[in-house]
């Protein structure tokens, strides 16, 4: 655990340039290693954000006048790409970025004081909720049972019509994965429990596993989306609330 | 001679006009220097269309090709510093109002960090991160080997994390094991 991992390893295995001998061994070493991880992390949230900040340039000075659109999606892609930073375990968070304020309706009455939900749309829509978790760790699973359940509780003493979406991705594809983690079966439990409520896994977690050789074998009704980071944009601009536990 | 590109390849460039103009454009943030650099790129690689052997090298042999327009420009404009320290160069305000604001404050601030970078860095994280470049086609391209690649990445994404990311300051160094 003291011997040290170098940036330049850090970079080849997140740019698939490790052989698999040294893959396999980095592989190891992050799941027990937190702080590893954490720099792991931190290294794709920062090539996400560089993807992000060229995925529209402008094509002359006289022509920048009409960006349109499309420059506007790409900033807040951008801005919700750096909103992941925020929940970041080991305390990472974005510079400068400002967080909104609580929902109304006392929907999100469960949240402890120090968690901060998140919006990106003008009009952020309380009974709309995203859970996203990126951790196999079990205080971070049972606290996103935990939010699931009281949210779905609030809802319906308030007889409110809402809808949950739980999104795992990096380790936290495990508790979508049959007989990985004891909490699959209560997450399945939960997407049963009535509609409003979806399981969906990272494509690009589902493939990281396939190629290593891993059956991911996800619970039934799990929806595999191209991306975590592309689903919590595309729900952030649909106005959903964003909570990272 | 035009004559020496097939039909593919001839498709194959307009394809990739836009990849190099964003790459020149992650270089040298300027938009009509990334259009003249694109441009030059494009009529030299016409009229070298013979150097071109392998199938599918297309791009890296552009990417090659718009390096040396680049570092040419530079070394016009600034023939007295070693180019791959070369940082700051030339500042984001020459953008324009509208494209600053329209981009918002977090692409411009990713923007800012990434023209921080000293350019043998800029060069090699854009290729890795942009154009999703092997690290063996980054070394072609620039013409430099793998492991000044693996270095100067390693660099340039730990300043970005710096300059980007809360929580560095605080981490201590690798070797030590977090208490609590």
């Amino acid at each position: 655990m003291n011997n040290s991992v170098s940036d330049e390893k850090l970079c080849a295995f997140i740019d698939g340039e490790l052989d698999s001998a040294e893959r396999q061994d980095l592989l190891r070493r992050l799941q027990i290693d937190n702080e590893l991880r954490d720099r792991v992390c931190a290294f794709r949230i920062t090539d996400d954000m560089v993807r992000t900040a060229y995925a529209e340039v402008p094509q002359s000075p006289t022509r920048t006048a009409r960006l349109g659109k499309a420059a506007k999606m790409a900033y807040r892609a951008l801005a919700a790409a750096a909103l992941l930073a925020v929940g970041l375990s080991s305390g990472w968070a974005l510079r400068g970025q400002a967080v909104d304020d609580a929902a109304p309706g006392g929907l999100l009455g469960f949240l402890p004081k120090n968690v901060q939900p998140v919006h990106l749309a003008e009009h952020a829509d309380a009974r709309k909720v995203l859970l996203h978790i990126d951790s196999s760790d079990p205080v971070r699973v049972r606290r996103a049972l935990e939010y699931a359940k009281a949210f779905l509780k609030a809802a319906h003493t308030t007889g409110v019509t809402v809808h949950l979406e739980i999104v795992a991705n990096f380790k936290g594809i495990d508790v979508l994965r049959t007989g990985m983690t004891p909490y699959s079966d209560r997450f399945r439990a939960l997407a049963r429990r009535g509609a409003g409520v979806e399981l969906v896994a990272c494509g690009n977690a589902v493939a990281r596993l396939r190629s290593m050789g891993e059956n991911p074998d996800l619970v039934p009704g799990v929806r595999v989306a191209p991306s975590a980071v592309a689903e919590i944009v595309t729900r952030l601009e649909d106005g959903w609330t964003y909570i990272k536990v | 001679m035009i004559l020496g590109l097939c039909g593919s390849d001839r498709l194959a460039f307009h394809a990739l006009r836009p990849r190099l103009h964003r790459l020149a454009f992650a270089w040298c943030h300027d938009a009509a220097l990334a259009d003249d650099l694109v441009q030059e790129t494009l009529t030299k690689a016409l009229a070298r269309a013979g150097q071109l052997k392998a199938e599918g090298a297309i791009a890296s042999w552009l990417i090659a090709i718009l390096n040396n327009c680049w570092r040419d420009h530079l070394r016009r404009v600034r023939d007295h510093l070693c180019l791959d320290e070369a940082a700051d160069w030339p500042d984001l305000h020459a953008q324009g109002p509208e494209d600053t604001c329209s981009q918002g404050q977090l692409a411009t601030s990713v923007r800012k960090a990434i023209a921080r970078l000293p350019l043998g860095q800029r060069e090699v994280l854009t290729l890795v991160d942009l154009e999703e470049s092997s690290y063996a086609e980054a070394a072609a391209a620039l013409g430099i080997p793998v492991g000044t690649v693996m270095s100067r990445l390693a660099r340039a994404r730990a300043a970005l994390r710096e300059q980007l990311l809360q929580g560095s300051a605080e981490r201590p160094p690798a070797p030590l094991r977090r208490v609590k």
